[in-house]
């Protein structure tokens, strides 16, 4: 047994109103459809991860509760 | 003259928690138990005497809960056979002159002894305080019992619950406050599923939401929590039957090893081989029973009771391992939990596969001698 020092429950990431400006983003260098790029961002992988990094994000914090919002805004 | 009483004083009951009968009579009694008005047990007393019913009802939860999605809404399901988690129960005694009855609703699962005595003690019970709670956490699920469900988006599955009838049922998502309902007029099992919940607000208003507050009307019950997992090579998943009697999720992730020989003893044997005049040494194929080792990645204290309640578990099945889910029997070698946990660990689990093998031979899919297409999903045959 391992342990680790956080207990915030960081949400898988969310985006407010920007999908389809994400999806264009996306589309620069994956192949797919808005299907694909929703499975894309639900399922976690390094890719997932590399390819939010660009982007700048909206923290709501809410208790213990940490929201990631993805913003189109690239870092 | 005869009485009879249940104890607890109830309409619905859990099938794992007892369900006294105490009848009171001054001659012989015969009482019948019956489940969806068959009966299933019979027997007789003499004067006063009672039966704990919980254990003929448990019996008879045999089948596995199957969820289908509503068509308008596909983000809420029903149950194929609501006699997977819920069975019509009767108890109907009788003496030589008069008979009685008491119908009643029988759940499968139930609570600890600890929390059944403490909600007894204080004049409640499950369907109370939790079940048929309206404005509180009252999903069929053992990862919290706060206002707070937080689930992996790698461990979405339905969260079951009993309809409140008569009221409507909003699942609104924190981000932009869209909202969806339903409104209940009978009173049975349904679940959501929040996968589903989250890809409707997606295809509907582009919005990827992640956080969920349910309510009953205005009143807030619960918020359900997807939270992110981390990205891992390889990744299993744990489906179990928690204490309410319905399956939940928990992923496992590492390099799963697999150790297929056992230490038992290769069963041997000799045959005579005439032309040298000696005896050679044969042996059986040998049985294999996988077992597996995986780690449960970094879980938060609220986990803990969940995994608990996975390795305490009768049905337990491993997925993503092969194509179909595999029974399992899972452990923790010494495993210890910290009291008054404050910080997230992680534990190791062994898998011991229920069924063991003497033939080995790779998953065979409906399609698994056929050649694929180069691009099989996204181009033609003609392409091709």
């Amino acid at each position: 047994m391992e342990k680790q020092k956080f207990s915030n429950i960081v949400t898988a990431p969310e985006i407010a109103s920007q999908s389809s400006v994400l999806y264009k983003k996306w589309k620069e260098d994956h192949v797919g459809s808005q299907k694909d790029f929703y499975i894309f961002m639900t399922v976690p992988s390094v890719e997932r991860d590399r390819f939010l990094a660009r982007f700048e994000r909206q923290r709501l914090v809410s208790g213990a509760v940490v929201s990631n919002i993805i913003t189109a805004t690239e870092v | 003259m005869m009485s009879m009483e249940l104890i607890p004083d109830a309409n619905e009951y859990m099938a794992r928690n007892p369900i006294i009968m105490k009848v009171t009579a001054s001659s012989m009694v015969s009482y019948d138990v019956k489940v969806g008005g068959v009966t299933v047990f019979s027997g007789n007393g003499q004067d006063s005497f009672s039966v704990n019913l919980a254990e003929v009802f448990r019996a008879y939860f045999q089948k596995t809960p199957k969820w289908v999605a509503s068509p308008s809404k596909p983000w809420l399901m029903t149950l194929e056979d609501i006699e997977a988690v819920r069975l019509n129960g009767t108890v109907y005694i009788e003496d030589s002159s008069y008979g009685m009855g008491r119908n009643f609703k029988v759940y499968n699962g139930g609570v600890s002894e600890r929390l059944y005595r403490s909600l007894m003690d204080n004049g409640s019970d499950i369907f109370k305080a939790k079940i048929m709670n309206m404005y509180a956490n009252f999903f069929w699920t053992v990862r919290s019992s706060d206002w707070r469900i937080v689930m992996k988006e790698t461990e979405l599955s339905p969260l079951p619950f009993l309809t409140p009838s008569g009221y409507t049922l909003f699942v609104k998502e924190r981000v932009t406050g869209q909202q969806v309902s339903v409104v209940f007029s009978t009173d049975t099992v349904a679940a959501i599923d929040f996968s589903e919940v989250r890809r409707y607000f997606y295809e509907t208003y582009g919005t990827l939401a992640n956080v969920f507050d349910v309510l009953i009307g205005n009143r807030f019950s619960c918020q359900v929590v997807i939270e992110q997992a981390q990205a891992a090579w390889e990744r299993y998943t744990l489906k179990w039957r928690n204490s309410f009697g319905v399956y939940e999720r928990m992923e496992l992730v590492g390099n799963a090893k697999v150790s297929p020989f056992g230490e038992d003893d290769v069963e041997t044997y000799q045959v005579y081989d005439s032309v040298t005049d000696r005896y050679s040494l044969r042996r059986d194929r040998l049985k294999v029973q996988n077992t597996l080792s995986l780690s449960t990645g970094v879980i938060r204290p609220a986990m803990f009771m969940a995994l608990q309640d996975l390795l305490q578990s009768d049905e337990v099945y491993l997925q993503g391992f092969y194509s179909s889910d595999v029974r399992v029997i899972p452990s923790v070698e010494g495993m210890q939990i910290p009291v008054k946990g404050t910080e997230p660990m992680a534990f190791d689990v062994k898998l011991q596969f229920c069924d063991s093998e003497t033939l080995a031979i790779d998953d065979i899919s409906a399609t698994g001698f056929s050649r694929g297409g180069v691009f099989s999903e996204e181009f033609s045959e003609e392409f091709d």
